[in-house]
């Protein structure tokens, strides 16, 4: 399933570079987060994240991410009543 | 009869059925993409039960892991990808029934044989954790230390391929589960002069990272899964005469899955590939094996849904989880103040009852929902994998962030998903170190019970028999897998 699992094909240097860049696009959120807020932070966050897994067009990536947040913001903020930052 | 009534009660007086067929849809879903395991798609929905009733909760968390069973083995049969790990011996023959022209019909097998597994697996989960629970309850704090003892040392030896990468994972579990204030004394342990630490480290958030976070750090680096195509999928039940061939596959399947179930350390894959392997042995017509052999989905689709029942005798009997799901469903017990363990059965029944009872429902879901949304399911997990995993990403900090409201969770989550990744790039099993973290409260706080007790008298592990008894099986199995690596 995953390429990672086989030992013919273990990532190198600058893969491993490249999966630690989704953790730092998290810490990113999390730093941004406290003081831009939830909504701005997250919907940077989906789009960063859609572009770094190799999504192309900008006006998609755009929808995807206003989208992706408002759909968050929705169920955790509006449905769960969880107070974001 | 009180346990019926507990079950009715928790069925019919909560959420919990709707709850069923929720967690059994989204398994689906979650199985069936290459790289969501169930205990990822189960740590996804974790923090969404936050809020929710106990019962409710739990039966939503147990029905993902019965849905991802048979979602793992959809694109297994149409795209030769294995959807969770314990699908990867369908591959052998649902593929090749597909590639024939026949994988409505594998998808039917499938679907069919999981039914079987599943309500297999509950009625041993049934039988055989009520009086397990019975016998803990007479453990004293020596035995409880012994048992939490065995249970590492089980995981340790069995989920890896060598004991010294279990036993390393192990330790760092037990060293995260000492940050925070010492339950004894209330002295503060290594909090880096940070008041979100003085509360220690929650397991769930341990669980998250290191599922979750840790396969979106791996799919970034991974290629990108083939597509399902929607006109493949026409499920077909199958007629009596498959149901006959099927019955001696899926009776191996059931007799293998309660075994490795019930084994910490071993869990669906192995059961899988032992049931196939069994079957073609047993079978009239071994030549079919790997051509398209009706027995060859049956019996390991049977044995991995049993196994999602029997998973759980260890953790609802001991407190002991044997699996990545059953750690998560324990994060989910502990995320409602729920000790997992033989006290659940004296404090809470109407969860362990209303579990069972959930559990039932969520097999018939699976059954209904499997006829249901094969289509919609697939259109989803065919969506392209750069989105899917930047939404998955967004939802995991979300959803971190909402059980207990706090950024620096979140940071923590990223980190163990860092963690996990050295973990994985070193082949150290994960497991030992989720174990180390749930049950490192339990080693530590009836270690030194006992020794309050006994005065400081080591002794005293030794001379309880039933400590005794469980620290000489531990030791077995460490010589077994020393054994066994070498």
């Amino acid at each position: 399933v995953h390429a990672f699992r086989r030992p013919s094909a273990q990532p190198d240097t600058q893969s491993h570079a490249r999966a630690l860049g989704v953790a730092g696009l998290g810490f990113a959120y999390t730093a941004l987060a406290a003081f831009i807020g939830y909504a701005v932070s997250i919907m940077l966050l989906a789009g960063a994240a859609a572009v770094y897994y190799g999504a192309k067009g900008w006006m998609k990536i755009s929808l995807f991410a206003v989208g992706s947040a408002a759909l968050l913001w929705i169920v955790f903020a509006w449905v769960l009543g969880v107070a974001m930052p | 009869m009180t346990e019926l009534a507990l079950a009715w009660k928790a069925l019919s007086g909560t959420w919990a059925i709707p709850a069923a067929f929720a967690g059994v849809a989204w398994g689906i879903i979650g199985g069936a993409l290459p790289g969501i395991s169930p205990s990822i798609a189960m740590a996804l929905l974790l923090p969404f039960t936050h809020g929710m009733d106990p019962v409710v909760a739990i039966v939503m968390l147990a029905s993902v892991y019965v849905g991802a069973e048979y979602g793992g083995s959809i694109p297994a049969i149409l795209i030769r990808t294995p959807g969770t790990n314990s699908a990867a011996a369908t591959v052998l023959d649902g593929f090749e029934m597909h590639r024939r022209g026949r994988g409505g019909e594998a998808l039917g097998i499938s679907l069919m044989s999981g039914l079987v597994g599943g309500m297999f697996g509950l009625l041993v989960l049934v039988v055989a954790t009520g009086p397990l629970a019975r016998v803990a309850l007479a453990f004293t704090a020596p035995a409880y230390f012994a048992l939490g003892v065995l249970g590492l040392s089980a995981i340790a030896g069995l989920s890896g391929d060598s004991l010294i990468k279990g036993a390393l994972s192990a330790t760092l579990g037990l060293m995260l589960a000492t940050v925070g204030t010492d339950p004894v004394s209330g002295v503060p342990r290594f909090p880096f002069d940070s008041p979100d630490l003085l509360g220690g480290v929650r397991p769930i958030i341990v669980m998250v990272g290191l599922f979750a976070v840790t396969e979106l750090m791996v799919q970034a680096i991974s290629p990108d899964w083939e597509k399902i195509e929607g006109r493949a999928a026409r499920l077909k039940l199958p007629d009596w005469a498959t149901w006959k061939r099927m019955a001696r596959p899926q009776a191996i399947g059931a007799a293998i899955g309660a075994v490795e179930g019930a084994t910490p350390g071993a869990g669906g894959t192995i059961a899988a590939f032992l049931a196939y392997n069994e079957a073609k042995r047993w079978s009239r017509t071994p030549e079919e094996f790997g051509k398209g052999s009706v027995e060859g989905v049956a019996a390991p689709e049977c044995a991995n849904n049993v196994v999602t029942a029997t998973a759980l005798v260890p953790l609802l009997g001991l407190g002991i989880p044997g699996s990545n799901s059953a750690a998560i469903l324990l994060g989910g017990l502990l995320l409602h103040g729920l000790i997992p363990g033989p006290m659940l059965f004296v404090k809470n029944p109407e969860v362990v009852y209303g579990l069972y009872a959930g559990l039932f429902v969520a097999n018939i879901a699976m059954v209904v929902l499997g006829l249901l949304i094969l289509t919609p399911c697939l259109w989803l997990v065919s969506r392209p994998k750069h989105y899917l995993m930047a939404f998955i990403l967004a939802l995991v900090v979300t959803g971190v962030y909402a059980i207990e409201q706090s950024l620096f969770d979140v940071a923590l989550a990223l980190g163990a998903g860092v963690l996990g990744y050295g973990l994985r790039y070193f082949r150290i099993p994960q497991l030992p170190l989720v174990l180390g973290v749930v049950l490192g409260f339990m080693v530590e706080s009836n270690y030194r019970r006992a020794l309050q007790i006994s005065g400081g008298d080591h002794a005293i592990f030794v001379q309880d028999p039933v400590s005794l008894a469980l620290l000489v099986v531990a030791a077995l199995l460490i010589l077994y897998s020393l054994r066994k690596s070498s």
